[in-house]
């Protein structure tokens, strides 16, 4: 019933692709990224595998995640569950420690980023032997859903400071979807010494720095949860902060 | 070298170019119409900076894509997802199509 695709079987058998998916409090998306991870994976027949990384959240995202490997089998579905709530650099470093493949997948948990994206990854990485490919809202058919006008203005005049004041040679800094080889991230994720956002700004930033190639596919991100975010004077300011330190600092 | 340094590094050697050519500091004898040309243009250049700043930001949030497709695309699919799931036997205790009331981190 299901049927392969050509491309990835007459591609390297031994590529294999790490999803880490840090989570909190992600009971109810959990199972529909996965379910969506399966999906796209299983039909473009690359070789996959999901690390979930729970930072110990209270509404039971993790027995949801284990109910889930019994579904999809425990050689897909890895879960390294932490305590408590820690950073975003220290949960890539402890995915990484057990990812078995040699390109690892960074998204977010919460269906913003889809994963029908990942084969358009896979294949652009193949297409330049990119270090990194980075998926970017601002370029070609990516974009945004759920935005207004005030946070699309907020969005775009904080990307063209960034471009302005750093010169990264990526045109979607803040967007956490990503792919890289393994050894790139674990090398970046050792120098990088920022906190959210702003690390995944590091993260390019120094990737550039160190001579790594970086590739760029266009995304929709769809935000379920603008509403409820906010984005004020104090965020904006935060921001600032964080990109003036990587100016002066990178 | 930084970022900063850079830019400390280019803005220091366009104001020594500037310096020089409007208060003639090397005694060069440049025609007069060369020191009135020099001396506006750090105001000029700052202004046009700031008209391509306005252009530029005003053109990219314009032709800021919206994804109408991808959010019913997305809908569509976490309903197939959700039954899918309950027929491999996944218990939820409680589904919602609404968003999950999470504080999540603030996306630029």
């Amino acid at each position: 019933m299901a049927s392969r695709r050509g491309n990835a079987k007459t591609g390297e058998h031994s590529d294999k692709y790490s999803v880490l998916l840090p989570t909190y409090n992600e009971r109810e998306n959990l199972p529909l990224i996965v379910w969506l991870l399966a999906k796209y994976f299983g039909e473009s027949g690359y070789n996959y595998e999901i690390i979930v990384i729970d930072d110990g959240s209270p509404d039971g995202t993790l027995q949801i995640a284990e109910q889930l490997q019994k579904i999809y089998g425990a050689d897909k579905i890895l879960l390294r569950p932490r305590a408590k709530k820690l950073g975003l650099g220290t949960a890539y470093i402890h995915g990484i420690k057990h990812a078995s493949g040699n390109f690892v997948i960074i998204m977010d948990a919460d269906l913003s980023h889809h994963p029908k994206f990942i084969a358009q990854f896979i294949e652009k990485q193949k297409e330049g032997g990119y270090d990194l490919v980075s998926g970017t809202r601002y370029r070609g058919d990516g974009g945004v859903y759920g935005w207004d006008l005030r946070r699309k203005l907020i969005s775009r005049g904080a990307n063209f400071v960034t471009q302005v004041l750093l010169r990264p040679g990526a045109s979607d800094l803040t967007g956490s979807f990503r792919l890289y080889k393994k050894e790139v991230l674990e090398k970046l994720v050792e120098q990088c010494v920022s906190k959210g956002y702003v690390f995944q700004m590091e993260m390019i930033v120094r990737a550039r720095q160190l001579g790594y190639t970086v590739g760029e596919v266009p995304i929709s991100f769809v935000d379920r949860v603008y509403g409820e975010s906010k984005l004020g004077g104090n965020e904006i300011v935060s921001f600032l902060k964080g990109l003036l330190t990587l100016f002066a600092t990178t | 070298m930084t970022k900063l340094l850079e830019w400390l590094l280019g803005v220091s050697l366009i104001g020594v170019a500037w310096g020089l050519v409007t208060f003639d500091l090397l005694d060069l004898q440049l025609p007069p119409q060369y020191r009135e040309l020099a001396w506006p243009m750090p105001v000029y250049l700052l202004v046009a900076f700031g008209c391509y700043s306005l252009a530029a930001v005003g053109y990219r949030v314009a032709t800021f894509n919206d994804c109408e497709d991808a959010a019913k695309e997305l809908q569509a699919q976490i309903k197939e997802a959700k039954e899918d799931l309950k027929k491999k036997g996944l218990k939820m205790n409680h589904i919602s199509l609404e968003v999950s009331h999470v504080h999540r981190a603030v996306y630029f």
